[in-house]
């Protein structure tokens, strides 16, 4: 009987002993160890901690834990483990929510998507095996006012006009999905006007609406006056930092009684003043090679200089401070994918700007973690703490000296899971280098010419417009070679798409996929000229790999003079 | 008049074992009995699981565990169940009654019993899991589910001694397997709960095996989420209740 | 047998059993003594076994005392000292006798050795069949060995020698004389009423859950005393009914020595054949026998009857 017993017991053994584990390198995300380092739980810093994750959460924070056998551990001395960023302003398309983990931005709020694309994601960020991209919250799409500031990206998209309209406009924006609401505002009394806006009394319905849902309502406004009625109304919180002036003592404490909060983005208004963090970002070794080619090219891209002094940054930048200091929260957010910006690792950029701005180190990761949960509704995203799924951010550094340390990522969980970064291939595309030489003197046919392959029209038919153009080939007197010929371009621009135009194209390469390499020239001369009601010439040029031009020169043209586009920068 | 008092006692320890082997023996050379219960539950999860898996990654593993709940519940409805009907129905339960055989005995070896099937069952589904469906758990998790399922089937055992002590043998193979098999699939052990219409997951919160499923999920955090404490109160709740109406139909005199 | 200076191991006291208001048993008293083998005679519906299942605790009684070795029924003390052989329609068919039979011992505190309760039961040449295969005579042995595994004080045998053939009986009651001797005491309810003449020590007969008679069998036939007379004539006698206490006349004629045979029943043995004397009939080869017991339970139940229908007018 013994016997028998004892040979059950060793079956049962044995067969449980073989039964199988899953590979090394899961275990890492099932349950794990993190020793002696250094933990910023997204509200509090402890120097020197031992953290386990058992079952994809946090188990136990203890200034000592057991040591357990068959429980893997990673030596943290010398590290700082972070929860995975949130970046608090961002537009979500694409790629964005597996570059922004590719940087440990593990939640992004988008403020501006199509609800498809959002409803997707918000239905991934409640499954807790989504380890390969960031969650997703979002506004879906923005209130603005017809030609408003939201509409010029050529998505059709429902505008307000009047004041009843809004509780009609929230209540659709909750049925496709917000999380919560934004409104684009200007005041009446802004000194600065780019685009129309929706009226006070408008954004007052919008506000109230979303409050009746309990939705919050954040404001896009790009100056102070705006900024002040739009707390005054009840707005949750502002969106951008004010380049036209420094906050006022008033506006601090509306601030504090409506207990509103602002994303500054700093990392898109330096953009916007042609200081853009991008390229320095491209230049460390340890982002170079996560980015894709695509966000190299918005890392490079710049917006058109709107000629705002340059001391209105400041003004932006000492707004911060001063709100900061006087408790307002501070959310940081990067505005990405905006020229100058991308997904990911423009929010350690606007890190580092906000302690530029005089953030202490602490402030500015409390702005991109523990804050931003304490006004979205986001669960505890953004804390690490007993019980929290375990996305988090091993830095190899110390973030509360030096803040660019949370670029030195050494792992990312997502969920518990160990993320593996990516890493993009940097090898350029092989297309043979043009060589110098005319372009072509338009004294052959059009297809003729001596570089690129399309010289053609090029009109928003190709979008579903209507306008028309034609080229012909005239004679002339301004030709400066050996022809007399040049390209006369005329046209007709017909509503039937939001942006009309009409024109000629002219590619340098093959076709659109292939482009050609540039890298031996130094810059395109042509000459030209336009007549009334001509727009304005255009130069895009390209990294490999990417469809996002790294440059777009623009110009207008009314007298006839020689153009000279440098490309030797890019 | 004169009085015999017999201090002595039997060995219980020796009981339940004899008892239980006894049982065992009889149960394993009924064909009948142990093919069906060992195979039906690990055809289905071959068939559902691995074969035709909606989802390569998840599904084994998923379904490897409501199959095992799904199994674990049959010897218990069965042994219990069916088997009091009958040797009811025959008397031989009556003879077993008027003998000293401690009525623990007889609880004590069927429950050893179930578990016995359980554990087979279990062991099955596992090898089966770990081997043709690349099912990869952490050595605590296997061992926690199978204590789980182990454990898990008391309740069942209390279910099938009630319908054992109130079913009349010739009915009572039906009417347990009417009980069993829409049992089974209402609590999403045949296929994931998530894919019954919303009217089906409510029901199923009334039905033990879903709240033993759940709890065994919650292991590989595959689960709805809800807390322990409502899984086990569910199940523990159950199980007071039946045991209460077998202690009833048990010590039911008269009995015809 | 004098059985009034010895204590009783169990006792009933005036039980009545109804259900649903039905009285299945009324004010039954009954002494069961040490290596004694009762009885327990009725016809069906006569309430034999819920006499049995009240003592063996299975039924509670509605009203009454039972008492079984100082304790209640169906108390484990109690059932630790008893066996009992119900009316069983069917066993655990994959189990074999042994396994049966060493499962039932280990109830007991100190079992019957295994060998003892083959040599009783006679099964050990199928010891390793399984109960399937079994005949129903040899499934009333195998019940008869799982009564007695426990050495038991008392056993109760409910119509043991059901389907038993003549030597599984015989070798029956031997085993149930070995016991009796062993001063194990035995309560049976049989329909073979000449088992219960030969092999009991007391008869209680039960009718309508009453008892009407209870003695030795030699009490009970005494009480009825019916003889059967047996003789043959050459002569063709008629008027043999006339004949004082003579309650049943047959008779049967062979032609080929033109003998006649006769049997008369009487109540009185003694005065009838003083009278066929004293008619001085010619008779040959007579013979007296005693009562059957068959005889005295017809008796009893017409006489029973006859005074119901008195009590009814």
């Amino acid at each position: 009987m013994k016997d028998k017993l004892l040979v059950i017991v060793i079956f049962l053994v044995a067969f449980f002993m073989l039964l199988p584990e899953p590979a090394n390198t899961e275990i890492y995300d099932r349950a794990f160890i993190i020793r002696n380092v250094q933990l910023y739980d997204g509200n509090q810093r402890f120097e020197k901690v031992d953290v386990s994750i058992i079952n994809n959460k946090i188990a136990e924070i203890s200034a000592t834990l057991p040591a357990q056998t068959k429980v893997p551990e990673l030596n943290g001395t010398g590290k700082t483990l972070l929860p995975g960023f949130i970046d608090a302003h961002t537009h979500a398309y694409q790629n964005a929510l597996n570059e922004a983990i590719n940087f440990g931005v593990t939640t992004e709020m988008d403020m501006f998507t199509m609800p498809e694309f959002a409803n997707a994601h918000q239905t991934k960020r409640e499954q807790q095996d989504n380890h390969l991209i960031a969650d997703l919250f979002s506004a879906t799409i923005l209130a603005t006012a017809p030609g408003g500031h939201g509409t010029q990206y050529g998505f059709d998209i429902p505008v307000l006009s009047s004041a009843d309209q809004a509780a009609q406009f929230v209540t659709d924006r909750i049925e496709q999905g917000a999380d919560y609401i934004k409104a684009v505002y200007n005041a009446e009394k802004a000194v600065r006007s780019h685009f129309p806006s929706i009226s006070h009394s408008i954004l007052e319905a919008l506000i109230k609406s979303a409050h009746e849902h309990d939705k919050l309502l954040v404001v896009h406004v790009d100056n102070l006056i705006s900024a002040k009625e739009a707390i005054a109304l009840g707005a949750d919180g502002i969106i951008h930092s004010f380049l036209d002036q420094v906050v006022d003592d008033e506006f601090v404490k509306l601030m504090i009684a409506k207990k509103a909060f602002i994303i500054p983005t700093l990392t898109v208004e330096s953009s916007v003043m042609q200081q853009s963090t991008g390229r320095t970002l491209i230049q460390n070794d340890f982002n170079f090679r996560y980015l894709s080619k695509q966000q190299r090219q918005q890392l490079k891209a710049k917006f058109p200089d709107f000629g705002i002094p340059s001391k209105a940054l400041k003004k932006a930048f000492d707004s911060v401070l001063i709100l900061s200091n006087a408790n307002v929260p501070i959310l940081a957010g990067s505005d990405a994918p905006n020229p100058g910006t991308t997904h990911g690792l423009s929010l350690h950029a606007e890190l580092e700007l906000l302690t530029q701005a005089g953030l202490t180190n602490e402030q500015a990761l409390h702005s991109a973690t523990g804050a931003v949960g304490q006004h979205f509704a986001i669960g505890n995203r953004g804390t690490l703490s007993t019980g929290v799924l375990a996305s988090m951010i091993l830095i190899n550094g110390d973030p509360f000296e030096i803040i660019s340390h949370t670029q030195k990522i050494d792992r990312i969980w997502k969920n518990g899971v160990e993320f593996k970064r990516v890493v993009h291939d940097n090898a350029a595309a092989s297309n043979e280098k043009l060589k110098a030489g005319l372009i072509t003197d338009f004294n052959q046919n059009l297809n003729e010419t001596a570089m690129g392959t399309v010289l053609a029209e090029s009109t928003d038919q190709f979008a579903g417009g209507k306008s028309v153009v034609n080229l012909a080939l005239i004679e002339d007197n301004y030709s400066t070679t050996s022809g007399n010929k040049y390209l006369h371009v005329s046209g007709e621009i017909k509503t039937g798409f939001i942006f009309p135009w009409s024109g000629f194209a002219y590619l340098l390469g093959k076709d659109l996929q292939n482009g050609a390499d540039l890298s031996a020239l130094s810059a395109i001369t042509f000459r030209a000229k336009g007549g009334p009601q001509t727009n304005k010439i255009s130069v895009l040029l390209f990294e490999p790999g990417s469809y996002i031009p790294i440059t777009i020169q623009n110009a207008g043209f009314d007298s006839f003079k020689k153009h000279i586009y440098c490309v030797a920068e890019s | 008049m004169m009085k015999t008092l017999i201090d002595d006692k039997p060995n219980l320890m020796n009981i339940f074992v004899l008892e239980t082997k006894t049982e065992t023996l009889r149960l394993f050379r009924t064909p009948g009995f142990s093919i069906p219960t060992l195979l039906f539950p690990i055809m289905f999860y071959i068939f559902f699981g691995i074969v035709f898996s909606m989802n390569a990654v998840t599904m084994p593993t998923y379904l490897m565990i409501t199959y095992a709940v799904f199994g674990i519940i049959g010897p218990a409805l069965f042994s219990f169940g069916v088997g009091i009907a009958i040797e009811r129905g025959q008397g031989w339960f009556d003879l077993k009654e008027v003998s000293p055989m401690p009525a623990s005995a007889y609880i004590v070896s069927r429950v050893t019993l179930t578990f016995i099937f359980a554990a087979a069952i279990v062991i099955l589904l596992f090898a089966i899991g770990a081997i043709f469906g690349d099912v990869r758990l952490m050595h605590w998790q296997w061992v926690s589910l199978a204590l789980i399922f182990v454990v898990g089937s008391l309740p069942f055992c209390a279910i099938g001694m009630t319908l054992g002590l109130y079913l009349k043998a010739s009915s009572a193979p039906a009417t347990v397997n009417l009980i069993y098999l829409p049992m089974g699939f209402l609590s999403g052990l045949w296929l994931p709960i998530s894919f019954l219409p919303e009217v089906m997951q409510q029901f199923a919160n009334l039905l033990p095996p879903y709240h033993l499923s759940q709890l065994a999920l919650k292991i590989t955090d595959m689960d709805l989420g809800f807390p322990v404490a409502l899984h086990v109160s569910v199940l523990a709740a159950y199980s007071l209740i039946f045991i209460f109406l077998a202690v009833k139909a048990y010590h039911k005199k008269d009995k015809k | 047998m004098n059985t009034n200076n010895r204590q009783p191991i169990a006792s009933i006291r005036q039980v009545c059993k109804s259900f649903d208001e039905k009285p299945a048993l009324t004010n039954v008293d009954l002494d069961l003594y040490q290596a004694e083998v009762l009885a327990i005679l009725g016809p069906n519906g006569a309430g034999k076994t819920t006499l049995i299942n009240t003592m063996l605790g299975r039924l509670s009684p509605t009203s009454g005392e039972i008492s079984l070795f100082g304790h209640p029924a169906g108390s484990m003390q109690v059932k630790r000292q008893t066996g009992a052989m119900l009316q069983v329609s069917g066993l655990p068919d994959m189990s074999t006798i042994k396994e049966h039979i060493q499962l039932f011992r280990s109830y007991y505190p100190q079992p019957m050795d295994y060998e003892k309760i083959m040599e009783f039961s006679g099964l050990k040449a199928i010891e390793n069949q399984f109960s399937k295969t079994l005949s129903g005579g040899q499934k009333q042995r195998l019940l008869f060995a799982l009564a007695i595994c426990g050495n038991p004080k008392l056993l109760f045998l409910d119509e043991p020698t059901v389907s038993m053939d003549i030597t599984a009986r015989k070798s029956f009651w031997q085993a149930i004389e070995a016991l009796k001797s062993q001063g194990t005491s035995i309560l049976l309810t049989t329909h073979y009423l000449d088992e219960a003449d030969q092999f009991s020590d007391r008869i209680i007969m039960l009718n309508n859950g009453k008892v009407i008679r209870e003695g030795t069998p030699k009490a009970i036939k005494s009480q009825i005393n019916t003889k059967k007379i047996r003789f043959s004539s050459q002569a063709n006698i008629a008027s043999l009914s006339a004949i004082e206490r003579v309650s049943k006349v047959s008779k049967v004629s062979k032609v080929s020595n033109g003998c006649h045979y006769y049997e008369l029943e009487s109540t009185c043995a003694e005065t009838s054949i003083r009278q066929i004397f004293d008619q001085q009939l010619e008779v040959n080869d007579l013979t007296i026998i005693g009562g059957a017991l068959e005889d005295a339970f017809e008796l009893i139940n017409k006489q029973d009857s006859a005074l119901n229908n008195q009590q009814r007018l």
